[in-house]
């Protein structure tokens, strides 16, 4: 269900349109350590928990118990010099049948993660390198600016 | 100078005193045991239980569990007797009791009008077989019976997960780090709404012996989650232990208690199948059993901390009229905080039956298809005799001359702890207004530090947590002059305290 006004038809290109709608479940690892049967999903925030019991139940056919949502407010910061605040979000708590064993999927395989850091900090180290070495070349050229040696 | 040394002074085989652990861990485990005996030391049962109260003047955070949002041959035979002598009055009262409406408003929920005739139901019921059963069973004559009494007991419990913010501070500290997995208290209070409850002043005979209760094939199944995950609320209040009755009463036993099951009529459970309807039975009289046995211990003088001697035990039923679940209860232990929750060999034991019905249907006041093994189980209940325990202290903890606050000679310490008692039992609202902050306050001085220029004068600028107030912190009372016995004495300007 979608509670999009539908765009007005417009002449011309593109022909092609794809309305998505705006209901959206994001299945989201849990803060705190669950019963195999509860999952925990990101909704949006005009979904009801009927809403979120139909998406479940109509579309992938999950045996739903109970649904319970909760609205958190966005968390505050400074960017910038000024306090903002980042949008609200809704969570949706499901209870599933007792005999469901749910557990969270395991999005990295074994060793990818640190493999990626690993990585990540040659490259690091690299940068840190170069930029200490352009420092070393203008240390006995004192007041000269730093674009003047290319 | 005398040369003379005692000779008690010296021993043949070196006396060291007991090794200290001195870790961080070994330094709370100690604290925590030297906190215990004080609650030990304590004489009377009101002090007792104000104790736990004392270091938190706004209360404890606590996990609130409310009721349901969640032998021989010989007996065999009087109890087939008797049941059928009690049946005559028994279908008379469930007939005409069942047949009368709630007299409640038209827009009353089922729920609602199935607690109202549960109520009638079972204080009738219960009237007729205590007439009818007196003149056989003398020990029912010395019993008391309440209805709808107040139950609540708090406890401790160990071995529940870290809250989140505790665990990324410990993780965060490297001398911590180890100490997280170690079991840490959390403060539970259950709120009972019973129906009717039976007493009397012996306790019934335990089912089964000391060696039986740690038997280790007893499995208690373990649960480490939040109870904040099943939707238990977390509510900051005293927690406080009443069996329905308050220190000094003579009848300070339960025998019998009666719970309602209004609830299965709530509309979560009309898609659900069977089992977990009789899963919120046990669950219902365990939680209850355990409550009610619990705070009796309590007024006997033990405590969260403080063992059970003797075992007690209790019998429950939950029924609405037509159907009845029948429960004992054995309480071995009522130690659950720390290490405890896992490594106490003692058990506390329940024996369940599955709901069964007493009734096919009633029409025109005639009840049909009546299970007299029902009818029989109910008056085994009531057969069950409650006995002295000879040879057993049943207060070894408590004062034998002062059990009690009211048993206090001194004038102003007896008014002092029977006003606070009552106060911690009410659980009002306090005379120190709640600590609070301003919304502006958590935006630009809590989440965002963005007003160093301004002096650090507020709680949470200061590292200090203003609900950790103690009652030992609270000021005392001025007392006049005029009410002085020395109106120049400075030591009688303030009011006395005896805080436990």
């Amino acid at each position: 269900m979608s509670t999009r006004w539908y765009p007005l038809y417009q002449m011309g290109n593109p022909q092609l349109r794809i309305f998505l709608p705006n209901f959206f479940m994001k299945l989201v690892k849990p803060k705190y350590s669950e019963p195999p049967n509860r999952v925990t999903f990101e909704v949006s925030m005009g979904m009801s928990r009927t809403d979120v019991k139909n998406y479940l139940e109509k579309i992938y056919k999950i045996p739903v118990v109970s649904v319970q949502t909760r609205v958190t407010p966005g968390e505050l910061k400074t960017t910038a010099g000024y306090v903002t605040k980042e949008d609200d979000y809704k969570t949706a708590f499901v209870v599933l049948d007792k005999s469901v064993n749910f557990s969270f999927p395991d999005l990295f395989a074994a060793g990818l993660k640190e493999k990626e850091y690993e990585k990540e900090m040659k490259s690091l180290e690299a940068t840190k390198r170069e930029y200490r070495k352009q420092q070393e070349r203008n240390t006995n050229r004192p007041g000269l600016p730093g674009w003047f040696s290319f | 100078m005398s040369t003379n040394m005692p000779h008690e002074e010296y021993s043949d085989e070196p006396q060291y005193p007991p090794i200290k652990d001195l870790s961080w861990w070994g330094k709370k485990v100690s604290e925590a045991e030297a906190q215990h005996e004080e609650v030990k030391k304590l004489g009377t049962i009101e002090e007792k239980i104000l104790k736990i109260n004392m270091p938190r003047y706004y209360g404890w955070k606590c996990h609130l569990f409310r009721e349901a949002i969640f032998n021989t041959n010989d007996v065999e035979e009087s109890a087939k007797q008797l049941a059928e002598e009690v049946k005559a009055d028994f279908i008379e009262a469930l007939a005409f009791e069942w047949s009368r409406p709630a007299d409640l408003e038209e827009n009353a929920s089922r729920c609602e009008v199935e607690k109202v005739k549960t109520q009638r139901i079972l204080e009738s019921l219960n009237t007729i077989m205590m007439s009818r059963l007196r003149r056989h069973v003398p020990h029912l004559s010395s019993t008391v019976t309440d209805s709808e009494p107040r139950l609540e007991a708090a406890w401790r419990v160990g071995g529940i997960e870290l809250e989140r913010k505790v665990r990324v501070f410990f993780e965060s500290r490297e001398n911590l780090k180890k100490w997280l997995d170690w079991p840490r208290d959390r403060s539970i209070q259950y709120l009972g709404n019973p129906v009717l409850h039976v007493r009397a002043n012996h306790p019934l005979q335990p089912i089964i012996g000391d060696q039986e209760s740690m038997n280790e094939q007893l499995e208690v199944p373990q649960n480490s989650l939040d109870p904040r995950i099943y939707g238990n609320r977390d509510v900051r209040r005293y927690m406080t232990n009443i069996p329905g009755f308050w220190p000094g009463d003579d009848h300070r036993f339960g025998i019998l208690s009666f719970l309602g099951r209004d609830y299965q009529l709530s509309e979560i459970f009309d898609t659900r199948p069977d089992e977990d309807r009789v899963e919120m039975l046990h669950c219902q009289a365990i939680m209850a059993s355990f409550a009610w046995l619990f705070s009796q211990a309590c007024y006997l003088g033990f405590s969260t901390y403080q063992d059970v001697t003797y075992p007690l035990v209790s019998q429950t039923v939950i029924s609405n009229g037509q159907h009845w679940s029948f429960y004992a209860y054995q309480l071995n232990t009522t130690l659950l905080h720390f290490q405890n929750t896992a490594n106490n060999p003692k058990r506390n034991v329940c024996w369940s039956s599955q709901p069964v019905k007493l009734f096919e249907s009633i029409d025109n006041g005639h009840v049909k298809g009546l299970n007299m093994d029902v009818l029989k189980t109910l008056v085994k209940f009531y057969l069950n005799e409650p006995k002295e325990r000879i040879g057993v202290n049943l207060t070894p903890y408590l004062d034998p001359e002062t059990p009690m606050v009211s048993k206090i000679e001194e004038e102003d310490k007896r008014v002092f702890l029977e006003n606070l008692f009552k106060k911690v039992s009410l659980n009002g609202k306090k005379h120190e207004p709640d600590p609070e902050y301003w919304n502006w306050e958590w935006i630009y001085k809590i989440k965002n530090k963005s007003r160093p220029q301004e002096a650090r004068r507020r709680p949470f600028e200061l590292w200090q947590d203003p609900w950790r107030l103690s009652f030992y912190e609270l000021s005392r009372k001025y007392v006049p002059k005029a009410r002085r016995k020395n109106p120049k004495s400075n030591k009688e300007k303030w009011e006395k305290t005896y805080y436990p």
